[in-house]
């Protein structure tokens, strides 16, 4: 299954939801897990001799996300900071280092703590919603196959 | 974790460009286990009924169920080459194997493994002058006890593992569902070496030893990537559970096999402390080796770690 996939240009991902660790913690460790082996699949062809189609998905993650929904992702996804500083690196030689600054942790004004934190979730699902869309199109992974096992350990996470 | 859930729903259920052709996702869980309460349950309900109409969200069902006397026939007969015999010759051990097991092939599966594992007692071996596998009925009626689920048939395995085993057993069970050779090896030896004198290369020896026996036994798989994976989560539950014995054990300096009875670790009230110290020590463990790249992705379990033996030594 995973070796069709592979081949047609698509990707076959496994996580299991676990009885002990992570869930607790972590409301969105499934998740973060499935970004990160996409990212290492990714930054995989940089060094597999498939570096065009690196530099396609490279540009279309750069174009798509705003600085702040990238730095977001980037401080859950440790592969994907790798290579979005990389491509930055890249840009910079070209245009200057006029955003350099990518990787500060954007604090939101003068709201309440409670507002702040409802925001904050919602801008990080957005940028979970865009990240998938974008692996899961034409040039990224297509088809995008996730399995998910024992499902019935999903619960209420307690912070 | 339930975040997780709606997160995936949405995924899934975007509809803002034309990519979401391309995703699928296969969810599997316990039907027993997730009843009308449950936040699966829920979600599920939820995706079905507010799919739009013009681009539903497919949600196909599978149901898999235990197998039947003659499905159990067909597996054993597969599995023991007698493929295009008579059914009727494999019937009595397909029912004996129904009894046993009430039909879930993975059950099924490791109870076939332990009748043959078991050699010694002639339950079911590979008779060499005729090519083919023998079997005594009575003897296997007479020496398996039915079991209520793989659970307890594990229990029975794990009685007749050494102590070593034991222990890499439990070891493995502070980490992750997956690990990889480098990392239980780490752990393993600043484990034994914190708690005997033994030399590095000795330990070293005896790991790949005990690495293999437990992928041989079938409680960790290897995936193609490298790394290991416990096949039966209540593997780690069970190895937690038998940790409360092996403190006392060594002290009492028993060189032999270790015998685990579950009954005496269920009594002991000590158990949870001593895992978390356990725990605790692997964090650390961890902690002090890894390179800060490894460190990075295992952030948040070796964290985790650190706390559970934390929080202990703050109670006691």
């Amino acid at each position: 299954m995973n070796y069709k996939m592979t081949n047609r240009h698509g990707i076959f991902l496994r996580q299991k939801f676990d009885m002990s660790f992570r869930g607790d913690m972590q409301p969105y460790a499934i998740i973060i897990a499935l970004c990160e082996e996409l990212c290492v699949t990714i930054w995989g062809w940089k060094h597999q001799g498939n570096q065009q189609r690196f530099g396609i998905i490279c540009n279309k993650i750069l174009q798509e996300f705003g600085n702040t929904e990238l730095s977001l992702l980037a401080n859950s996804i440790p592969t994907l900071q790798t290579i979005v500083s990389t491509s930055y690196a890249g840009k910079e030689k070209e245009k200057g280092p006029d955003k350099a600054g990518v990787f500060q942790v954007y604090l939101g004004g003068e709201e309440s703590t409670c507002d702040y934190a409802i925001r904050s979730k919602h801008k990080l699902v957005r940028a979970f919603l865009k990240f998938f869309r974008i692996m899961s199109s034409r040039e990224c992974f297509c088809p995008l196959v996730i399995v998910l096992d024992d499902l019935q350990w999903s619960r209420p996470c307690i912070y | 974790m339930v975040e997780t859930l709606h997160l995936l729903k949405h995924i899934l259920s975007d509809r803002t460009t034309t990519a979401n052709q391309h995703r699928m996702m296969v969810g599997c869980y316990r039907f027993n286990e997730v009843d009308e309460t449950h936040v699966l349950y829920k979600i599920l309900q939820e995706s079905r009924t507010d799919s739009d109409i013009k681009m539903p969200l497919y949600i196909t069902d599978i149901c898999a169920q235990n197998l039947t006397v003659p499905q159990v026939n067909d597996m054993l007969m597969t599995l023991l080459g007698k493929v295009g015999d008579d059914p009727s010759d494999n019937q009595p051990l397909a029912e004996l194997s129904y009894k046993r097991t009430g039909g879930n092939p993975f059950f099924l599966i490791t109870f076939v493994n332990m009748l043959q594992k078991n050699c010694h007692n002639h339950l079911l071996w590979f008779d060499l002058g005729t090519f083919q596998w023998k079997l005594d009925i009575p003897r296997i009626a007479e020496q398996t006890a039915a079991t209520d689920n793989v659970a307890d048939l594990m229990e029975q395995k794990l009685n007749l593992l050494s102590r070593q085993f034991v222990k890499l057993l439990q070891v493995a069970s502070c980490l992750d569902t997956q690990f990889d050779r480098p990392l239980i090896k780490l752990v393993w030896q600043r484990t034994e070496m914190a708690s005997r004198t033994l030399s590095a290369a000795d330990s070293s020896a005896s790991f790949d030893d005990l690495l293999d026996e437990a992928v041989s036994e079938m409680f960790w798989e290897q995936l193609p990537n490298g790394e290991f994976q416990c096949v039966h989560d209540h593997v780690k539950g069970e190895s937690k559970d038998c940790l409360s014995l092996q403190p006392r054990r060594w002290i009492s300096k028993l060189t032999s096999r270790l015998l685990l009875t579950l009954a005496e670790a269920a009594i002991s009230l000590e158990s949870n402390a001593d895992f978390a110290i356990r725990q605790h020590q692997v964090g650390r463990a961890l902690f002090e080796n890894l390179e800060p790249r490894e460190l990075e992705k295992a952030m948040f379990v070796v964290v985790n770690l650190l706390n559970k033996g934390q929080n202990t030594n703050q109670s006691t």
